[in-house]
């Protein structure tokens, strides 16, 4: 009975809306539960078929039940519900059965969501990578750096929406640079609860 | 009759209707928008600039674009002014302030316009010939001298109110520079359905086609100009940058662009920044930067009113403004004429065209037949004026001279291709004969050059290279559809024959080099001293060096070095250019990461508690750590000896989040760490931890911390703060690369956890309150015992484990409920006076008990030296042992770990201290050691640190010196053994 309140990363955060339709949309999307699925040695194919997982290297898998994000051959980021307390990583887990092992990670990682068609731009400022869409399709990831800061980078559709996984302790310092990339445009940050 | 500049009646690509109000000076003016700096104070009249760099000589305006050397002005005023811009590029806007540079007190009349009279001492490496000797002056005499003497322009003081930013792109084809060749390759790869980048320096696009009248498809060019740039942009896989300028070539073809988002008006809208810095990432380049026309070698040639003739023809036609009101032409080649032409076309008189051939190629329209005089085979010897030109003395072959009136000379020495970028992908340009001037050969894969960048001048040549270039790059990238259509029809014209003029029959001050005030006589005087290689001579004289990297000078002072070297141009080569091609602001090279956003923060999960109870942070990495919790009225010292105090007499809680975190799975996973440590895991029963030291490959210690066994196939290990992420690394190599068949995963958990030491006597107690139902006895949970648990729906982990000494938790609770468990467990400890201890105290608590941290790990010691060596298992194998075996590194006189501690309590120790036997005469005595970590221990009453020191245990007990020669400090300390406080343990155990 979880009856102590946790905080986010970015309670210290105001969130505004802006005056006329925004360009962008940044979100801070909170209660997701994470875990690091690991393949044991030599399970990778026998784990990712079992939870049904893509072996594609930079493209998710989504499920009803996860989202899964691929970190390195054989390790990916899952995403899902059901409880930030260790609950998911044991479904997981019992999934996973002797292929793999799974780290509870979800008060480990922050979720930041950046949409609209400007997100290029706005990404671009710090983001390396060629997001074109002509080359890369939803379901991409990949992990990389901007602002210093390591994230793990998902298209979660054309509109677009990108998810923006960064570690905790640098959650607010990186939703600082996103505010900032996105100044010139007119843009709307706002708190998404899905716990 | 009236001289200087003016606005004709018509023409020019401005807006005559609306008005622009600016000053230069002090003095306002109007201009019209479309105008550049120049050309307003051009069309006002305004002749004089700036004054030189050396001689403090008036100068005026040479050219017509980033290439100028002259006319540097200071922009804006308070915390945007910006030093050394070109007024060339300057789009003016309303209320725009620019002043003059280098002058004093008015550009009118410079005192320091005296330096012309000692000119003959100011020659080549003045400042090495003069500056020698003594010594002595060298830092308190000549370089406060020389640094006054030096420079252009003032900074501002104030802090940029603007912002800069950095952006990233990817295409298959850049093309730099829009003009004929360039339009004509972005528009061809972009119809093959590559993506194509096009980057203009200008406001606008064209190039030269946007300078002068030529005609396309039997229409004023710019109609061809506007459609091909409306294609482009119509199209979604182009897109075209102007504004921003290619200022450096990378290897992968990466190329850096430079993009001024608000520099042409006075404050950048909201969110905007300032500049942009583009990290382009091409497959293909293609290099169509143009030609710069070259100045000819005269004397006087540094006059007001002496120009390029391209650059005069460009202000007619661009900007509807001619730069005098009689103006002569001097060419080595055809070019020259247009320039005549143009004028004639505009109404304006010519004086003269002075040809050095005999004889001009086919032009299109007869000078003689328009009234223009015309000397054959005669150069230019001087020209004539004091502030600005009045006239031009000639001579013929027969050495016959003339002065002809005129208050303007319009000179075109020939075209240097722009081979810039070209030598920044590290191939040199080569000289050609034919067009007397050095040209790019052969490119770097991925890269190409078109147009008059290499060296092909007509319009058709230029359009059917930029086609080429452009099919050829989009095919090379991938895109291998043919181009289809014709290209666009122009007149068929012939660039003509070049007669290669350099140094010829002048007289007086022959500037090779405006910007830095180089003359002929420089670069020939340093030639005779020796320096006849160009790099030497550059350095030696400063030809080329300074803003305009010698874009207008540096193929002359070549060929007036090869000539004092009796040698062919091609022998004397070109020096390397680098990046970058025009001066950067450093903000712009900064872009967000300034101030508060040079580097990201961290925070741990407690931050909103520190933030709210005083803390006082140190960034610890990027991580912002509590230092101390001031009470009012503390200084640093008290509040950190209070906190001290009160965890050894009753109880703190220090955060302690930032240590790493590593969660380690697998049936091999005692065995993984077994191999990374020196100590032995395979034993380690479930709900234990211990304490483990790691090496370096090399037989150094790495890393230490406590790992603890969660599960059979459990582990989780803690590391140091600043080695978390390398001690990852290190894992990863050895798991993937050199223990392949262990089965073992892991991977970080530092920021799943939040954790603080609940330390001090009454530890127990608070934690047994705070955990109600949980059995927290010492049976229970014993020194390096585990425990995990949940309280109101929180998961908790508990480590008895101590870094302060006394009895001690460790407590970690996911990230999120940090500051509810942080408050619980304060709360709990009310009773018992509890206070919050940061990282001094912390520091103190570690050094009385002998703890080695940071300080004492530094990657040169031992485990041995550190104490630690007893750990070591002898019957195991684990990273770093072999190497840990070599003589030098088990030799007996190692310093090794030992305290020290002031003898008179009034001494205070400085870490980096050395220690010696004896109190004087230390500078011939090698260092028998030195101190680590110090503080001034409340435990013990005095100073105390810990040191290494030869022969350690041997010298305990007996007195050394411990000297601090930056404070001239001597303190006498006594040995002793590091553990000062509570030497066997017994209030950890409690």
């Amino acid at each position: 009975m979880a009856n102590t309140p946790i905080r986010n990363p970015l309670d210290a955060v105001t969130f505004t809306t802006a005056e006329y339709q925004p360009d962008i949309v940044l979100s801070d999307v909170r209660g997701k539960s994470f875990c690091q699925l690991m393949a044991r040695r030599g399970k990778a194919d026998e784990l990712a078929q079992r939870m049904g997982i893509s072996t594609a290297p930079g493209q998710s898998t989504v499920t009803e039940a996860y989202t899964a994000l691929p970190l390195s051959p054989g390790q990916w980021l899952m995403i899902g519900d059901g409880g930030r307390d260790g609950e998911f990583t044991q479904t997981i887990t019992g999934q996973a059965g002797d292929a793999g092992y799974a780290s509870e990670q979800s008060h480990a990682r922050t979720l930041l969501r950046i949409q609209g068609l400007l997100a290029y731009d706005v990404l671009a400022k710090g983001v390396r990578l060629d997001l074109d869409p002509l080359h890369v399709p939803v379901g991409f990831v990949a992990q990389t750096v901007a602002a210093q800061v390591g994230l793990t980078l998902h298209k979660v559709d054309d509109q677009p929406t990108f998810d923006l996984i960064v570690y905790a302790g640098f959650a607010e310092s990186f939703w600082h640079w996103l505010v900032d990339a996105s100044e010139e445009y007119t843009v709307d940050t706002t708190v998404i609860d899905q716990g | 009759m009236s001289v200087g500049g003016k606005r004709l009646a018509q023409g020019g690509a401005i807006d005559r209707d609306n008005t622009i109000d600016f000053t230069f000076d002090g003095v306002s003016y109007q201009g019209h928008p479309g105008d550049t700096l120049a050309s307003a104070l051009l069309a006002n009249g305004v002749r004089l600039f700036g004054r030189s760099f050396k001689y403090h000589r008036p100068r005026g305006l040479l050219g017509i674009g980033f290439e100028e050397p002259n006319a540097l002005v200071e922009l804006r005023s308070g915390a945007r002014t910006e030093a050394n811009t070109r007024a060339t590029g300057i789009e003016i806007f309303n209320g725009l302030v620019a002043s003059s540079q280098n002058r004093f007190p008015s550009l009118g009349f410079d005192l320091l316009g005296v330096n012309q009279l000692f000119g003959r001492f100011f020659t080549a490496g003045f400042y090495y010939k003069t500056f020698m000797w003594p010594a002595a002056f060298w830092e308190p005499v000549y370089e406060k001298l020389i640094r006054r003497a030096a420079g252009l322009g003032t900074a501002s003081r104030e802090s940029d109110p603007d912002h800069y930013e950095h952006s990233h792109a990817h295409c298959d084809v850049l093309v730099v520079g829009a003009g004929p060749s360039g339009l004509m390759a972005a528009l061809t790869a972009a119809l093959t359905g590559a993506r194509v980048m096009l980057l203009e320096d200008r406001a606008w696009v064209g190039g030269m086609l946007a300078l002068e009248g030529q005609l396309i498809e039997g229409a004023p060019a710019e109609k061809w100009v506007d459609a091909v740039l409306h294609q482009l942009q119509s199209m979604d896989n182009v897109r075209v940058m102007t504004r921003t300028t290619a200022v450096g070539v990378y290897d992968h073809n990466v190329v850096v662009g430079l993009q001024r988002v608000a520099d042409h008006i006075a404050v950048p809208g909201k969110g905007d920044p300032r500049q942009r810095l583009w990290i382009l990432r091409a497959k293909q380049t293609v290099f169509t930067a143009g030609a710069i026309e070259r100045p000819m070698l005269f004397g006087n040639n540094d006059l007001p009113g002496v120009m390029l003739a391209s650059a005069v023809r460009g202000y007619v036609h661009r900007f509807g403004v001619t730069p005098g009101r009689l103006i002569t032409i001097v060419t080595t080649n055809d070019d020259g004429y247009n320039t005549a032409f143009a004028l004639h076309e505009a109404g304006e008189p010519v004086a003269a065209i002075v040809d050095a051939r005999a004889s001009a190629g086919e032009l299109r329209l007869d000078p003689e037949a328009l009234g223009i005089k015309v000397h054959r085979a005669c150069l230019p010897v001087k020209a004539v004026g004091w502030q600005s030109v009045k006239g031009l003395v000639i001579e013929n072959e027969q050495q016959q001279r003339t002065t002809i009136d005129c208050d303007c000379i319009a000179v075109s020495g020939g075209f240097n291709p722009d081979v810039n970028l070209y030598s920044q992908t590290g191939r040199s340009p080569v000289w050609n004969e034919a067009i007397a001037a050095f040209m790019p050969a052969e490119h770097r894969p991925g890269s190409q050059s078109a147009g008059a960048c290499n060296g092909t001048y007509s319009l058709a040549e230029c359009l059917s290279a930029g086609a080429a270039c452009g099919a050829q790059a989009a095919a090379a990238a991938g895109f291998d559809k043919a181009p289809s259509g014709a290209l666009p029809a122009v007149p068929a014209t012939d660039t003509g024959t070049i007669l290669a003029v350099w140094h010829g029959r002048s007289e007086g001050k022959v500037f090779v080099d405006l910007q830095n005030d180089v003359t002929a006589q420089d670069v020939t005087l340093a030639e005779q001293e020796g320096y006849v290689s160009v790099e030497h001579t550059k350095r030696y004289t400063t030809l080329g060096m300074a803003t305009d990297q010698g874009k207008t000078s540096n193929v002359n002072g070549i060929a007036v070095l090869a000539a004092a070297r009796g040698e062919a141009i091609q022998n004397v080569g070109t020096t390397r250019y680098r990046p970058p091609t025009v001066p950067v602001a450093i903000g712009a090279f900064a872009g967000h990461e300034r101030g508060k956003n040079f580097q990201p923060f961290r925070k741990t999960a407690f931050h909103q508690w520190n933030v709210e109870n005083g803390a006082v942070f140190v960034e610890a990495g990027q991580w912002l750590r509590a230092r101390y919790y001031p009470l009012p009225g503390e200084d640093i010292m008290a509040a950190l000896k209070r906190e001290a105090k009160q965890v050894r007499e009753s109880v703190g809680m220090c955060d302690v989040s930032t240590l790493g975190k590593i969660e380690i799975f697998g049936p091999d996973a005692a065995e993984f760490l077994n191999r990374l440590y020196i100590n032995n895991w395979l034993k380690l029963p479930v709900g234990k931890a211990r304490y483990g030291v790691m090496l370096r490959e090399d037989g150094h210690v790495y890393d230490d911390g406590t790992t603890s066994r969660l599960g059979e196939d459990h582990f989780f290990m803690t590391t140091t703060t600043v080695n978390a992420a390398g001690v990852l690394a290190h894992m990863d190599y050895h798991s993937q690369v050199v223990w392949p068949e262990l089965d073992v995963v892991f991977c970080s958990a530092t920021e799943q956890w939040g954790g603080f030491a609940l330390a001090g006597p009454n530890s127990r107690s608070v934690l047994q309150k705070a955990l109600p139902g949980v059995d927290v006895s010492d049976e229970a949970l014993p020194f390096m015992g585990v425990l995990s648990t949940s309280v109101d729906g929180m998961p908790v982990r508990i480590f008895r484990i101590s870094f302060s000494g006394e009895l001690a938790f460790e407590i970690n609770v996911p990230w999120g409920y940090g500051v509810a468990a942080w408050e619980r467990f304060f709360a709990a400890g009310e009773e018992h006076s509890i206070i919050a201890y940061g990282t001094e105290a912390l520091t103190v608590l570690r050094i009385e008990k002998g703890h080695a941290a940071g300080q004492e790990l530094d990657g040169r010691t031992t485990a041995t030296d550190l104490g630690l060596g007893r750990m070591a298992s002898k019957t195991k194998s684990f990273v770093g042992q072999p190497m840990s075996q070599r003589a030098g590194m088990i030799a007996a006189d190692r310093p090794s770990l030992v305290g020290v501690k002031v003898v008179d309590s009034n001494d205070r120790l400085r870490g980096g201290a050395h220690l010696f036997d004896r109190a004087d005469d230390v500078d011939s005595r090698g260092s028998m050691g030195w101190v680590t970590s110090v503080t001034d221990s409340p435990a013990m009453g005095r100073w105390i640190a810990l040191a290494f020191l030869k022969n350690g245990s041997d010298n305990i007990g007996k007195r050394f010196y411990a000297h601090y020669p930056l404070k001239s400090e001597v303190v006498e300390v006594e040995v002793c053994s590091p553990h000062f406080f509570d030497p066997d343990g017994e209030r950890l155990r409690g």
